[in-house]
């Protein structure tokens, strides 16, 4: 399950059945004094934090901690103190820290425009602190990602008044200084955030080329790094240029990926929006808070399959493998391992997930960037074995009473989270030896067309210039129209369509019978 | 499956070629499925003179599924609750593939209008609004001018 916190917001924030929670705490909230003890507030972020790692109950009730912060945070100045708190408790080691800021925000209505822009006030922001950046990673670190998640949540006039002078000194700072790995990062993914304003947009262009050179253009060059850290700085830059800040002259990386050994990569058109893909298609990178999947493009049917994927972050990711009925409901927390035709390994909460039920595993440690998952499916013996750095799981096979073949590797991934996939075209670290498999990369087949990795707004640019044909169904615009309904007689659907529909679309009228026109 | 319907492409180019007056809706540039919206308070309604701002969700099986629509901008209104969370039958239960993006948009223009105190999520300001109009419409004009006004 992949964000157990999210899928608990109070009790969803999208859904909007009334609750009755929120009347009886409504006196208490009335009578509470405008100024918090700030230890108390520290305090209960803390707890939430906590409380955030050990949930993996979609049907838990919010943690106490989270509707006491709610209600703290409604005042203006309550919302200040949980931001400085958050900002100054959350350690960075803690995989869940980025996703508990987030769903803190998430759950904590906004205050007046005058009181978000306070906050870049408040921190100092400047050139000059980030000078200092590297005395306290920490504090730094989480004002990135505070900043980022409200920049994301503020597109328009209100990112653009965040984004001051002084913030995108502060930001662009870290990116040139480059002195430490993780605020390089975390700045770097802010003013991405950023720049889903489009006036914020230019404005971070020009800076980025107001120098001799580019930032982006040496920090893109780590994307091979052996440091873990560096290298995710490196994926980020090389998905900016190609992405948002784009280069007069620079060739897309697409167009210069050596791609004649690799027949089986991450699968463009089967994965969930905000994910990124590396132009090699065999990296994948989230860095927005939705439950993001991917398929690679190798569909398996029978034998005995391996493939390795190498942890860059030890957060939450949960990899393995899916058929196609598996869906990707990112914005609801649901990914691979979440239903019943999906089946997946999250090694830092050290579960194995099949149909949102996770199973705990003591054998290994939680990973760490580095730390190899070996991921084996045997459709004779209807087996799924996962391995750490060679070490066996348990065997899982529950997964074959629903589904026999047409699986494929997938993963989902939370906030922050970066892996990268071994599908046999470089040798295995840890290669099963107790049988005989055979690796994607040996017998895929892609044309040249499905080995291009394009930026997803070239992509939606094509699909933009794709004409619709006269006798598309009105629903989809994908398929041909080709059924009636009736009693009603409305038309104009295509079969794929006309077989999820409980009434028609057009007078609720209830289906007895779908007739098909002649085409 | 997790391909982008071409349905939602087709909406997308229609809303930005003749879009709803009041209403603004930009597509995400990374996420086709991701809207920001704006949307301007109705004349002579409480919300006049403040813009809101929504984001909207497209879901992986849309159309078959509603939109998922929510308030950033807080708002004091008796179908709207303290998260931005809004109360209107079209998302739910009266959804139906043959609406779409504009529709659900217009609708919610259209809730600002005319508020319905008797389909409440916001407990308290619909209580307020039924027993004391004036002083609920009085506290919907602060909050416009507190949250939604950009000066």
């Amino acid at each position: 399950m992949g964000d157990c916190c999210c899928k608990n917001r109070e009790p969803d924030v999208f859904a909007y059945t009334p609750s009755s929670t929120q009347n009886t705490v409504q006196p208490e909230y009335r009578q509470r004094p405008t100024k918090v003890d700030p230890s108390l507030v520290d305090q209960l972020v803390l707890e939430m934090l906590t409380e955030a790692a050990s949930r993996v109950d979609i049907d838990e009730e919010s943690p106490v901690s989270l509707v006491k912060l709610h209600l703290i945070a409604d005042k203006e100045e309550g919302w200040l103190q949980m931001i400085t708190s958050m900002v100054n408790v959350i350690p960075i080691e803690n995989p869940f820290g980025p996703t508990a800021m987030s769903v803190l925000l998430d759950a904590c209505p906004l205050p007046s425009r005058e009181t978000v822009i306070k906050i870049t006030d408040i921190f100092g922001l400047s050139a000059e602190r980030a000078e200092l950046g590297e005395k306290n990673v920490r504090v730094d670190r989480n004002i990135c990602i505070v900043l980022g998640s409200l920049a994301e949540k503020l597109v328009g006039p209100n990112s653009i008044a965040m984004l001051t002078e002084r913030t995108l000194d502060y930001l662009y700072t870290f990116l040139v200084n480059q002195r430490e790995a993780c605020l390089c990062l975390f700045s770097l993914i802010t003013l991405e955030k950023f720049a889903h304003t489009m006036e914020n947009k230019i404005v971070i262009k020009n800076r980025l080329e107001k120098d001799d050179e580019n930032p982006l253009l040496r920090l893109e060059k780590l994307a091979d790094s052996e440091d873990y850290t560096w290298r995710q700085v490196g994926f980020c830059a090389n998905w900016a240029l190609d992405n948002l800040f784009m280069v007069e002259g620079r060739k897309l990386s697409y167009e210069m990926v050596d791609m004649s050994d690799i027949n089986a990569i991450l699968n463009c058109q089967d994965v969930s929006e905000y994910l990124q893909i590396s132009p090699n298609g065999l990296e994948a990178r989230c860095d927005s808070y939705s439950f993001e999947s991917v398929r690679c493009t190798f569909q398996v049917d029978d034998g005995c399959w391996y493939y390795e994927a190498t942890i860059v972050t030890p957060g939450v990711m949960q990899i393995g493998w899916a058929t196609k009925n598996s869906h990707f409901l990112s914005d609801e927390g649901f990914g691979i391992g979440d239903d019943l035709y999906s089946i997946s390994y999250d090694g830092c909460r050290e579960l194995v997930w099949y149909n949102a039920k996770p199973t705990s595993i003591t054998a290994v440690k939680p990973w760490q960037p580095g730390d190899v998952l070996g991921c084996l499916i045997d459709l004779t013996a209807r087996e799924v074995i996962f391995s750490m750095n060679g070490k066996r799981l348990p065997t899982y096979n529950e997964i074959f009473d629903a589904t026999k073949y047409g699986f494929f590797a997938a993963a989902s991934f939370m906030a922050y989270q970066q892996c990268r996939f071994n599908f046999g075209r470089e040798p295995f670290k840890y290669a099963p030896e107790d049988r005989l498999y055979a690796t994607f990369n040996d017998f895929g087949i892609l044309t040249d067309e499905q080995k291009k990795v394009m930026p997803r707004r070239l992509y939606l640019e094509q699909l933009r210039h794709s004409s619709v044909k006269e006798d598309s169904c009105t629903l989809c615009f994908d398929d041909t129209a080709c059924c009636i309904l009736e009693p009603c007689g409305h038309r104009g659907f295509c079969s794929v369509c006309t077989s999820m529909l409980r009434e028609c679309p057009m007078c609720r009228g209830e289906i007895l019978n779908i007739k098909r026109e002649d085409i | 499956m997790a391909a982008l319907p071409r349905r939602i492409i087709k909406e997308t180019q229609r809303l930005m070629q003749e879009p709803v007056p009041g209403i603004s809706a930009v597509p995400s540039e990374t996420n086709a499925r991701y809207f920001h919206v704006l949307v301007t308070g109705p004349e002579d309604s409480p919300f006049e003179g403040g813009l809101f701002k929504l984001e909207l969700f497209l879901p992986e099986d849309y159309p078959m599924s509603a939109p998922k629509v929510r308030f950033i901008t807080k708002i004091y209104h008796p179908n709207i609750d303290r998260l931005g969370r809004i109360c209107l039958d079209i998302l739910k239960d009266k959804w139906s593939p043959a609406l779409q993006i504009r529709t659900v948009l217009l609708s919610i223009q259209a809730l600002l209008s005319a508020p319905n105190p008797d389909d409440p999520l916001a407990n308290d300001v619909a209580e307020l609004w039924k027993v004391n109009e004036s002083e609920a419409i009085r506290n919907a004009k602060e909050w416009t001018r507190r949250y939604a006004m950009l000066n």
